[in-house]
């Protein structure tokens, strides 16, 4: 590990030689979209005779260098108008720009050398969907999902089905960081997994980065998904609201001091509970609903210093109620999630951005019972959750367009309750209650130093140093990490990148079923962090001529003190929280190592008239651990060997929009009991002679070894088509969607059918349950 | 519990059209075995049946689970080796003449009529089982004749210890005069089996649930210190979880080469207190 550190300290330094002191002035702003006066991050800033340039960083601010002399510079973006640029440079100069956006995809003029360039980039393994085509994607229920749209892309998955859950090349749904605006979302999900939190309506930007990642992300093994919310129009109030099937929502956002300060205020909540109808009755009362609220604040004080206050709340809640004459009973489950984050961008100069986080983030679950009777009072109270309340700093600093660097630091605390209970009974005298919390602080310090050398080469060499401290626990975690990009010809280039990645606190999931059961829980003395390690070699070529982008991307990844539970383990020990047994979670778990590996093709249109892309992924997922399947290697749950998607969005014409996607998959690897036997335990109780006759006629399953068994292949098809109308204040649209559109039955989840012949004869049959028929949905969306 | 059922309806479809069949190819029976080795016990036996597959018509008249006989089971030593023979009243095969001596290692084969292979092995404790001491006898209840035993016993240093540690009350109304049958007495802190992962060195503590003491009452105390396999496969049935579906699933732990069940060892010592 020493010997890594010195390494990289001394790469680092011996690269700064490189840069030649020479005259250099700098032009810097601000790129905004026009109207709205959003600040656009990841927008290109090119020179293309000089085949140099930069992007706007995550806060719409650009910087970039140059000798005195003449230049053409190009500002654009996916899904707005390119802004052309020609100066004689002579002084320093502040350049704020203002892109103009289009409705449509097929607005946006396509000119050979000015679209987003995926050549250019060394950032490998990154995908980007635009949020405007995410709202076009057909989708389950017409509600337009985030996860959903990413899960589409190859190297990502999804799990069973309607799971929002993402499975990053080989990784778990507890793999991926996923940030909004700096805060840690930790439950993704609404209603068990069939919705993400995120309303797309509220998102500006969505990245998901899988492998080569920046030396600024860490905590995680297998993706960091890195989301921004709007910072809400500037110029006027506008807004957009839309009704569907499942829930409504409505978003408004405009100037609280015009051009200086704005907010946004987005939400969703689910109208009609008619998922619990059938349960509803005179004595009996169930439902079910959720909600979620996006709010942001921000204050421009100028080009030095910008403030942006946000905010997310959402939560789940499924209930029954009962009452009759003698007794009466409630009951139910919820989780909600809240963040809030204040940032403070600041810039130093005209070459070094800063931005400062105060970041908050919860996340719990609760269940509840509550009985009462003329002669005895019962009621249980199950808590489980995270808390995190941290302070990030990060600073950029634009040398030239041949080298910048970015670095920071990062610390949380982390407030773990993995489980709190309090059960009281008046009639058993039973008052238990058991609370098991950690404090932890977990930190991480970094480096990023990025060259380009002759337009041709570009490398990104950096370090991250990541620290957990948690109880008994102390671990250093020292992270290099290394991209590199090499143009072989305009158009064409090859990336390669390395990166060791750890992650120090840990989502016990059971069975992938992605149930709210789910526990967040640190490393402690006896649970080591997470550790994995990828290396990824690609080919990105864009095909100008249409407009096109292929990326061949391969990756392997090795993962070790991955966490499983113990076979029989199950934490719904809600049956019995007062039991014999205590609960500590630390012996429910077991340690192993994974292994993967896989080839990803996309071909990817982001504009015109037809867009969409084609995705296909090639890959491998292995586990290996000691206790689970008696230490023989075994593959995961979510073990996709292909795994196809195919998005097309075509603008038939300004009032019409088709759109369909069709996914196929290999089917989950599960186990399955493959036969049944008696076997005779050993009892003492029995004297010797005897215990041998004394059968025990139990049905023990012979499984034949874990997730020996793969599931039917899941495809399915949704297509949708939407009617668009411009009207003087205000646009509408109203889409009809189909999901699953040729009935396919896929397996939700398999279990045993035992069917009397007669005669003695008993048959056993495999029989799968699917949840999703053919669903039409009807949406409609205004948009002032 | 309540919600999770109401969960679960709201999950599965009630629409019968969203229930199929899926083909999957019955498997083939397995060989299973069933055989102890331990130096207090002069009889060795073994069973030997087969598994039944699923996904095929079985009759129950087959769920008896038939034994095997006609199969060469043999049990060595080294080069020493017994022939078990085959009881066809008590359904087993067994000999006398295998002297089971802590600290061996002891290999199985069968090879059946039909020419199935299976193969195991296993390793006596070399060392006895530990002490076991008694804590205190409590009287819960003061009007009642109710008692509650604490005891514990010590591992011994160093990794790879199993024990299990079971408590019987003498029954003293069985059928027969002469037949002794033992009520279980279960725990209320302590597990049966044990490993000292994790715990080497320390004391196991026990403590039972109430046991009711007639005018007089014998407890009779059995500590066994096991192999892995012992261990492994006994603990893997205590968590066998069947069917339910929010549980990981519980394969049963077996050290059959080419088949299923378990050939292991240990050395068990009795205690017996007297009320």
């Amino acid at each position: 590990m020493k010997k890594q550190i010195i390494f990289f300290v001394l790469f680092i330094f011996s690269g700064m030689h490189f840069i030649f002191a020479q005259n250099r002035l700098t032009i810097s702003g601000y790129v905004r979209e026009k109207g709205s006066r959003e600040l656009l991050p990841g927008v290109n800033v090119y020179l293309p005779e000089q085949r140099i340039g930069t992007s706007t960083n995550n806060y719409g601010f650009y910087s970039i260098s140059l000798p005195p002399g003449t230049y053409s510079i190009s500002f654009s973006f996916i899904g707005y108008q390119t802004h052309e640029l020609d100066l004689n440079l002579t002084t320093a100069l502040v350049y704020d720009v203002e892109l103009e956006g289009s409705i449509t995809l097929k607005e946006v003029e396509v000119t050979a050398d000015r679209i987003e360039r995926l050549t250019e980039n060394s950032q490998m393994s990154m995908i980007s969907v635009p949020v405007k085509q995410i709202q076009t994607i057909p989708a389950l229920l017409g509600e337009k999902d985030v996860f959903k749209a990413l899960q589409l892309m190859p190297g990502v998955q999804k799990g069973s089905e309607g799971s929002s859950g993402l499975y990053v090349r080989g990784g778990g749904p507890d793999q991926n960081l996923i940030i909004l605006d700096d805060a840690p979302v930790y439950n993704a999900s609404h209603l068990f997994g069939f919705f993400s939190v995120f309303n797309g309506d509220a998102i500006k930007s969505i990245e998901l980065t899988k492998g080569g990642f920046p030396a600024r992300h860490g905590g995680r093994l297998s993706s960091v998904v890195e989301m921004t919310m709007k910072d809400g129009n500037k110029e006027k109030i506008s807004g957009n609201a839309g009704i569907g099937f499942i829930s409504s929502r409505l978003t408004l956002e405009g100037p609280v001091i015009k051009e200086k300060s704005s907010f946004l205020l987005s939400g969703r909540r689910t109208y009609i509970d008619a998922l619990i109808r059938p349960f509803i009755t005179a004595e009996e009362m169930g439902g079910y609903y959720f909600y979620d609220l996006n709010a942001k604040l921000n204050y421009d004080f100028g080009p030095k210093n910008k403030l942006y206050l946000s905010g997310y709340f959402g939560r789940d809640k499924f209930h029954f109620s009962s009452k009759y004459d003698t007794w009466k009973e409630k009951g139910g489950l919820y989780w909600q999630n809240k963040t809030a984050t204040l940032r403070w961008n600041h810039l130093f100069n005209s070459r070094i951005f800063s931005n400062t986080s105060l970041i908050f983030s919860d996340y719990n679950l609760n269940i509840f019972n509550e009985y009462e009777s003329s002669y005895d009072k019962y009621s249980l109270e199950y808590k489980s959750g995270i808390r995190d309340i941290g302070i990030k700093y990060d600073i950029e600093y634009h040398h030239s367009p041949f080298y910048s660097a970015r670095a920071g630091a990062q610390t949380t605390h982390h407030y773990f309750l993995p489980s709190a209970i309090v059960e009281t009974e008046t009639n058993t005298l039973l008052d238990f209650s058991s609370t098991i919390a950690y404090n932890s602080f977990e930190s991480g310090v970094y480096l990023e130093n990025h060259f380009n050398i002759n337009g041709e080469l570009q490398i990104n060499a950096g370090f991250r140093m990541a620290h957990f401290v948690a109880d008994k626990a102390h671990y250093f975690s020292p992270e290099p990490r290394l991209s590199a990009n090499y143009l072989l010809r305009p158009g064409l280039s090859v990336k390669a990148a390395y990166s060791v990645m750890n992650q120090h606190i840990h989502l016990l999931s059971n069975t992938g079923i992605g149930l709210p059961t789910d526990l967040w829980v640190p490393s402690t003395d006896r649970i080591a962090p997470q550790h994995s390690e990828q290396v990824s070699i690609g080919l990105a070529n864009d095909i100008l001529k249409y407009d096109l982008q292929l990326s061949v991307e391969a990756y392997y990844k090795t993962s070790k003190h991955i966490l499983g539970y113990k076979p029989g383990a199950s934490f719904l020990l809600l049956d019995d929280p007062s039991g014999a047994q205590s609960f500590t979670w630390q012996d429910n778990v077991t340690a192993g190592k994974g292994e993967s590996y896989g080839i990803e093709w996309l071909l990817q249109k982001k504009s015109g008239k037809t867009s969409g892309w084609i995705g296909y992924t090639l890959s491998w997922t292995q586990l290996q651990f000691d206790e689970i399947n008696f230490g023989k290697k075994f593959w995961a749950r979510h073990d996709r060997r292909h795994d196809i998607s195919i998005v097309i969005i075509h603008e038939y014409s300004d009032q019409i929009t088709l759109s369909g996607s069709w996914v196929y998959g290999t089917g989950n690897a599960i186990t399955l009991p493959i036969a049944t036997f008696a076997a005779n335990q050993h009892d003492p109780l029995v004297s010797p002679d005897m215990y041998m006759t004394h059968f025990y006629y139990w049905d023990l399953y012979d499984y034949g070894g874990i997730n020996e068994h793969r599931m039917k292949p899941y495809h399915r098809l949704d297509i949708a088509i939407q009617f668009h109308k411009k009207l003087t204040t205000y646009s509408r649209t109203w889409e009809i969607g189909l999901y699953n559109a040729y009935n396919r039955h896929n397996p939700f989840f398999y279990f045993i059918d035992y069917e009397y012949l007669g005669n003695h004869d008993e048959v056993s049959k495999l029989k799968q349950v699917s949840i999703f028929p053919i669903i039409p949905s009807i949406s409609y969306i205004i948009n002032f | 519990m309540h919600i999770f059922s109401l969960i679960s309806l709201l999950l599965l479809a009630s629409c019968d059209s969203m229930i199929s069949e899926v083909e999957i190819d019955p498997g083939q029976p397995k060989l299973v075995v069933v055989s102890y080795l331990s130096p207090e016990v002069d009889t060795i036996t073994l069973q030997l049946t087969r598994s039944l597959p699923l996904y095929s018509i079985r009759n129950y008249d087959d769920w008896d689970n038939e034994p095997v006989p006609d199969a060469l089971v043999q049990i060595s030593y080294g080069q020493e080796a017994v022939k078990l023979s085959y009881d066809p009243i008590k359904k087993r095969y067994w000999t006398t003449d295998l002297i089971v001596k802590k600290g061996r290692s002891y290999e199985l084969f069968i090879r059946t009529s039909t020419g199935e292979e299976v193969s195991s092995s296993c390793t006596i404790p070399s060392k006895e089982p530990p002490e076991i001491e008694i804590i205190s006898i409590i009287r819960p209840f003061p009007s009642e004749n109710f008692r509650i035993l604490n005891l514990r016993f010590r591992d011994y240093d160093g990794e790879g210890d199993y024990y299990r540690m079971t408590v019987g009350q003498l029954n003293m109304y069985g059928y027969q005069p002469d037949e002794k049958y033992i009520d279980k007495i279960y725990m209320q802190t302590g597990e049966e089996f044990v490993s000292d992962k994790g715990y080497d060195g320390e004391y196991f503590t026990y403590k039972t649930h109430q046991f009711y003491v007639w005018d007089q009452a014998t407890l009779l105390l059995y500590l066994a210190i096991t192999d892995v396999h012992y261990y492994s496969y006994h603990q893997s049935i205590y968590n066998f979880a069947g069917d339910n579906p929010f549980a990981e699933p519980t394969p049963v732990y077996s050290n059959i080469e080419g088949g299923l069940g378990v050939f292991a060892g240990f050395s068990i010592v009795e205690v017996e207190l007297n009320f």
